[in-house]
């Protein structure tokens, strides 16, 4: 069963994006702050993270280049999701592997984590 | 034979004596002193003039040895050897000179000539014959001396002294001729003179200017020359006269001239003034009549004696009325202490007064500034008699000063109570005027910053910046910033840097430049800015942030009824998901007009092919639609450089226009072809059109139009302002053709190949 780690600091889309996933047989941990994120990872060895970009007390930009840098979890694949649109070039320079913008349909992201674990 | 015989047989006359003695008569009475010697060197005969000359007596001298006669009063060997010589000539009749020194006579040099002769009776005698070198040696070192001093004259003169033969050659051309004429004596003598100096201004041979045959001086005033070598020419005056050598022969001519060009210019110009002047004598009285300015002369008490028109005129009065009245009556009371001080300080002291001003009374009363300057007028025993006065009427003048005044009060006061600083340098930057917005603005007062140079009111990172813009300015006096409007940052006086605007003006008075630049605070500006771009951002975030965690939960729960089968509920989430999706429209909308508005749209752009993206989006739209058939018509190969999510917004906009807009199961129809450098798209629909008065109004934000009979669609009437803000972005233009009652056409046009 693939791991997935959702870090928003919206309690209401984490616990819509648990259900949804968990529903398609993915196994769910969240976070709702970029403090949490480490501690999460360590435990829960996540497959695939999905990451708001904006996060009180640590921007999700930083957590995500924080991510894409250490040895341990350099290669777990990042999907940001944003309410505002941000361009291709940011979400590569900060080593996110993919964006979806909010609002967004739950199979439009399905079909994003689909490509992204492979 | 002896002498003394012969002069004893005078008495026995015959032809030959009488010749005899007539000779030594003339002998005897010639002025030239001689002696006539015997072969045994005593004296035969000596005239009176020999007698005289050594100051003796026929008695003393007959008869007597020569030598004892002259004795001792010469050099004796000298004039043996002059005496053998004569007795041992080789031919008869030759002269023998010899110069002697007689010291008892006065120390004259006596020049001896001796000749052999013979007498009558065939002797053999000397006539020695003495002629007083004196003279002559004086006369020659007196010519020597002459010489000298003429040629020192000739050389210091200043006059020009020229010489020439009579073929007209020069033969003397002193240093005042070169310094006249410009040329040098080497250049020139030898020259014919007029080869070298032209007595007018025509090169051709003059007709010459002094003949020395004539034997009379001439004297030429104001003859004009040009010299043609150097070109230069003026003015001469000269003396002529015929030049004889010392025997009296005509050799040429003498000439002494004088340059007079300087003389005469100023002479002439003199001459001019004169004539001038007696010409303006006459336009005096006509300059007195029709001066703009009154002119008035009074006697000593102030009666008006005689005045032109315009001072009548000034006041109103005819010229015989005014006759009538005084100088004091015409000016109000409070003027007549400062005049009278004006008359004693400076018209009764110096003759004339300051230029000063004061009031008159017109005959209708009305009062007026003039100002004026009097002379005072003395009789021909120097008596004051009366005085001039030149008036002039500074009413308007006045006026004219008093708004001006005013206006430049005005223009001040606008300047100083103005919010923005402006600041204005001169060509070297420094600072010549500082409003107090510029003292609030930067913390400075005009006294800390008059004379300074702008770069104290800048952070470092400008101050290279602004002095090259100045040194350019100064240089080209252009500059791309001027007319412009630019954002920068200043440095206060506490150190604090702020955000400026700064407009940038470049004036001249004259020759000189200046620069006046108006700067604005925009601080608050920038907050507002940013804290505008804040809310776009939060909201955006606020208000989608529910959204979305609705529409996951509304996608969980179709699933979960989708399960049950229950289609009520699942429909009905449906259309919660709709209209989730509509108001996740509005708030992108919104959040478009938002960056529209404040400049913050940007383009993410991609090269694409734009009749791609044209058929995906048409098919996905026709899916949703059902009531409409949308046509795609044209082809274009062409890629365009363009933001593919903002065309499809555009795209998307204008189709469900089209299709909200129109009757049911009408066509759409959408069309794209490459046109020049663009592509070109149009969308038209057979709706019911849009009247002219709309159709520019469509693409204002939030316009909507609101007809009666018209079916209004919700909404807040960005679409359209948003789509061509995203077109206008993309450098192109949005735009619509319509009839009413025969639908629209929107197209847009894109530039292509271009990145």
């Amino acid at each position: 069963m693939k791991k997935i780690l959702i870090v928003d600091d919206d309690e209401s889309i984490v616990e819509a994006l648990k259900n949804a996933l968990e529903m398609e047989g993915y196994h769910v941990k969240t976070a709702l702050d970029g403090r949490e994120i480490f501690t999460a990872i360590e435990g829960f060895g996540p497959d695939l993270i999905i990451l708001d970009v904006l996060l009180p007390g640590q921007d999700g930009q930083e957590v995500c280049r924080n991510l894409k840098t250490s040895k341990t979890t350099k290669y777990i694949p990042i999907i940001m999701t944003s309410a505002q649109q941000i361009s291709k070039k940011v979400i590569t320079a900060y080593g996110a592997d993919d964006f979806i913008a909010k609002p967004f349909t739950v199979s439009k992201l399905l079909a994003k984590i689909k490509t992204n674990l492979r | 034979m002896n002498l003394r015989n012969n002069k004893k047989s005078l008495k026995s006359l015959n032809a030959k004596d009488a010749r005899d003695i007539l000779y030594k008569t003339i002998a005897w009475v010639i002025n030239e002193p001689f002696v006539i010697l015997n072969k045994d060197l005593t004296i035969e005969l000596a005239n009176k003039a020999f007698l005289k000359l050594f100051k003796t007596t026929k008695e003393k001298t007959y008869s007597q040895y020569f030598y004892d006669v002259i004795g001792g009063q010469f050099n004796t060997s000298e004039i043996k050897n002059f005496l053998i010589k004569i007795f041992h000539q080789s031919f008869r009749s030759q002269t023998f000179k010899l110069e002697s020194h007689f010291k008892q006579l006065r120390g004259k040099t006596m020049e001896l000539k001796g000749r052999l002769i013979s007498s009558s009776q065939g002797t053999q005698l000397i006539l020695i014959a003495f002629g007083d070198l004196t003279e002559k040696k004086r006369f020659t070192e007196e010519l020597k001396h002459e010489k000298e001093f003429s040629r020192q004259v000739i050389d210091k003169s200043i006059d020009g002294i020229l010489a020439f033969d009579l073929n007209y050659r020069l033969t003397l051309w002193n240093p005042g001729m070169e310094r006249i004429f410009g040329l040098g004596e080497k250049e020139v003598l030898g020259k014919y003179v007029y080869e070298v100096v032209h007595f007018s201004k025509e090169k051709k041979r003059d007709k010459f200017f002094f003949n020395p045959h004539s034997g009379r001086k001439v004297i030429h005033r104001e003859r004009p020359y040009f010299v043609a070598k150097t070109g230069s020419y003026g003015f001469f005056e000269a003396n002529y006269s015929p030049l004889k050598d010392a025997s009296g022969q005509l050799i040429g001519g003498l000439g002494v001239i004088k340059d007079i060009t300087e003389h005469k210019m100023t002479e002439d110009k003199r001459r001019r003034t004169e004539d001038a002047l007696k010409g303006s004598e006459n336009k005096y009285r006509d300059l007195y009549e029709s001066s703009r300015d009154g002119i008035v002369r009074t006697d000593i008490k102030g009666r008006i004696l005689e005045c032109n028109r315009s001072y009548a005129e000034m006041l109103g009065y005819s010229k015989k009325e005014i006759k009538k009245l005084t100088y004091r009556i015409l000016t109000p009371l409070k003027w007549h202490k400062m005049e009278e001080k004006i008359a004693k300080n400076q018209i009764i002291k110096r003759g004339y007064s300051d230029i000063y001003e004061k009031e008159y009374i017109k005959k209708d009363g009305t009062v007026f500034p003039v100002s004026l300057r009097v002379w005072l007028v003395k009789n021909n025993q120097g008596k004051p008699e009366g005085i001039w006065g030149i008036v002039r009427d500074i009413t308007e003048h006045k006026r004219i000063d008093e708004a001006l005044r005013e206006s430049e009060a005005k223009f001040r006061s606008v300047m100083h109570s103005a919010h923005d600083a402006i600041i204005s340098t001169d060509s070297a930057g420094k600072i010549i005027f500082w409003n107090k917005g510029a003292e609030v603005i930067f913390g400075y007062n005009e006294r800390e910053t008059f004379g300074k140079t702008l770069a104290f009111l800048m952070p470092e990172s400008y101050r290279l910046w602004h002095r090259e813009g100045l040194k350019r300015v100064s240089t080209t006096g252009k500059d791309n910033l001027f007319g412009k409007t630019i954002e920068m940052q200043g440095l206060r006086k506490d150190g604090s840097e702020f955000p400026l605007e700064l407009s940038l003006a470049l004036w001249k008075m004259g020759e000189k430049v200046f620069y006046t630049g108006i700067i604005r605070d925009i601080t608050e500006r920038k907050e507002l800015e940013r804290r505008k771009d804040e809310f776009i951002s939060m909201a955006s975030h606020e208000l989608k942030t529910p959204i979305t965690s609705m529409k996951i939960f509304t996608e969980i729960l179709q699933k979960i009824f989708e399960k049950n089968k229950n289609r009520q509920t699942t429909r009905y989430l449906s259309r919660i998901d709709e209209q989730i999706d509509r108001l996740t429209n509005l708030v992108n909308d919104l959040l478009d007009v938002s960056r529209i508005q404040s400049e913050k749209l940007s383009l993410r752009k991609e090269w694409f092919s734009l009749r791609k993206l044209i058929g995906e989006t048409v098919e996905i739209f026709q899916a949703t639609t059902e009531t409409h058939k949308i046509i795609l018509r044209g082809q274009m190969r062409e890629r365009v450089f363009s933001d593919k999510g903002r065309i499809s917004q555009v795209l998307v906009n204008l189709l469900s226009n089209a299709v909200d807009y129109s009757p049911k199961d009408s066509k759409i129809i959408v069309t794209i072809k490459p046109r020049k450098n663009e592509a070109f798209v149009s969308i038209k629909d057979y709706g019911p059109g849009i009247a002219k008065k709309h159709q520019e109004k469509i693409f204002d934000p939030f316009y909507r139009i609101s007809e009666t009979g018209v079916k209004n669609r919700p909404g807040l009437g960005m679409g359209l302002y948003i789509a061509a803000s995203i077109i206008k972005h993309h450098g192109g233009e949005l735009g619509v053709k319509s009839i009413e009652g025969q639908g629209s056409t929107f197209y847009f046009m894109i530039p292509i190949n271009v990145s």
